[in-house]
């Protein structure tokens, strides 16, 4: 394997990994720019910050999951990877042009999968692994609906608490807000203060609640003065900025690790790195570089056209669908488990709609996803396997 | 029924299903899912059938036909 071959494919990779950029942005930022809280440029670059960010607060579980996982090792070569990419790519061509809601990350696992098996037969692949990705195809936009719509509901209830007049439905209501407020905050910023410092082991949970119960106060205090809808909207405009934000981290974590997996595992093939390596630092910061970097150039032609055709688009179901898609991207990103993020927002869309009657959610959309999650795997897969039988007639 | 509900109970059959196929350390993913969209889906059934109680008869204006006496 010539040092050149190796660096050309890990820069088509990092490629792969900006365009990946380029093209989610407008998942994580179309709503605030629909609600006008940012304009399309300033939206992009808070995305593409905390896509960046991303590389700081979670592990790389998810790179392992796709460099040590999807097929044996012992296939991996430069071919297979460049193979896999190709077919990664003309998968996803493919589906634009054809209006269909396609996964990068999907792609990217079929395209490994097809090539390992046009170079070594079905047994390369790794059934485990296999099985856990394909569930979560499923599964990560089902915990996405149920958690919109949870969300959706007790924010909604709330709301119309917190908009009464005096009496206990208001006090209860603003204690319930105050108390939800103050710990996520803390909660929050505590583990990002861990995960900044590279801690291991629980936080001291005793530190977090008695920050929680002084920012508590603050909220609650904040909260007396909220009387009309529109001072609620208003807060919503500002908090979309945080859920966006909490988006995007998620977004990066989960994205920018498969490019860094398929880097990993050319690296192993190699020999640059051991078998069993964590993946390199120079990895880690490249690929959330390129993200970023895809989110900061491409983002901004395609969130101007979604943040036009989402006018109707309310603060309120924005900050719950990004919220309900960010914490199913953490808790994934979290376990390892390679899932698409167009599918989990897509479902928190949904389960937002839903809330308010079934109708409310555009199922053209859905059923469209629904043929992605069954074409993509076998479709990138099909691809990537004649990709490798042609690189490999002609060398 | 109500569609939602319908809706949910589908998603909550295709959790089960599948937790089945899932490893045995990411069980507990499908088991939890299952049951909250199974609770999602009666809360919509039940928030449907009071919507229905609540929601006021129509009254059908009476029409008045005019007689041949009237003009």
């Amino acid at each position: 394997m010539t040092t050149f071959a190796l660096y050309a494919v890990i820069a088509i990779a990092l490629l792969f990994d900006f365009v990946n950029g380029f093209h989610d942005a407008a998942n994580s930022i179309a709503t605030v720019v629909a609600t006008r809280v940012l304009t399309p440029l300033q939206a992009v670059v808070w995305a593409a910050s905390f896509n960046f960010i991303a590389f700081a607060v979670f592990g790389t579980k998810v790179a392992s999951a796709i460099a040590k996982g999807v097929v044996d090792q012992k296939v991996i070569s430069i071919g297979v990877i460049f193979a896999a990419l190709m077919g990664a790519v003309f998968w996803n061509v493919l589906t634009a042009w054809l209006g269909l809601p396609s996964s990068s990350s999907h792609a990217l696992v079929g395209g490994m999968v097809g090539a390992g098996v046009a170079k070594a037969g079905g047994h390369v692949i790794i059934i485990e692994g296999l099985r856990k990705i394909g569930v979560f195809i499923i599964y990560s936009p089902l915990v996405g609906v149920a958690l919109g719509f949870t969300l959706m509901i007790v924010v909604t209830w709330l709301v119309v608490g917190l908009l009464r007049p005096n009496g206990v439905p208001r006090l209860l209501s603003q204690v319930a807000t105050a108390c939800i407020l103050g710990l996520t905050t803390s909660f929050a910023g505590f583990a990002l203060v861990h995960a900044i410092r590279r801690q291991h082991g629980h936080l001291n949970m005793t530190v977090v609640v008695a920050v929680a119960a002084v920012v508590a106060v603050v909220f609650m205090i904040a909260l007396q003065r909220l009387r009309k809808p529109s001072q609620a909207n208003k807060s919503f405009r500002v908090m979309q900025l945080f859920s966006a934000a909490a988006f995007s981290l998620g977004h990066g974590a989960n994205d920018a690790q498969k490019t860094m997996g398929i880097i990993l595992a050319l690296l192993i093939a190699a020999k640059k790195v051991g078998a069993k390596a964590d993946v390199p630092t120079w990895v880690v910061l490249s690929a959330h570089t390129a993200i970023g970097l895809g989110t900061l150039f491409g983002g901004w032609r395609i969130v101007r056209t979604m943040g036009t055709k989402l006018t109707k688009l309310q603060p309120m179901g924005g900050v719950c669908a990004e919220t309900a898609a960010a914490l199913t991207l953490f808790f994934t990103s979290a376990k390892g488990i390679p899932v698409s993020t167009t599918h989990t927002i897509t479902g928190s869309i949904v389960g937002v709609g839903t809330s308010n009657r079934l109708s409310a959610v555009n199922w053209g959309v859905a059923r469209r996803v629904l043929w992605a999650w069954i074409l993509t795997i076998p479709g990138s897969a099909l691809v990537a396997a004649a990709v490798y039988w042609a690189v490999h007639a002609v060398s | 029924m109500d569609r939602r509900a319908v809706f949910f109970f589908a998603a909550c059959w295709a959790c089960r299903e599948l937790t089945l196929h899932t490893p045995k350390n990411l069980r507990y993913v499908g088991v939890i899912l299952a049951i909250w969209l199974a609770i999602l889906g009666i809360a919509s059934m039940i928030d449907n059938s009071s919507r229905r109680k609540n929601r006021p008869h129509r009254t059908v204006a009476p029409v008045h036909i005019e007689s041949p006496q009237d003009s």
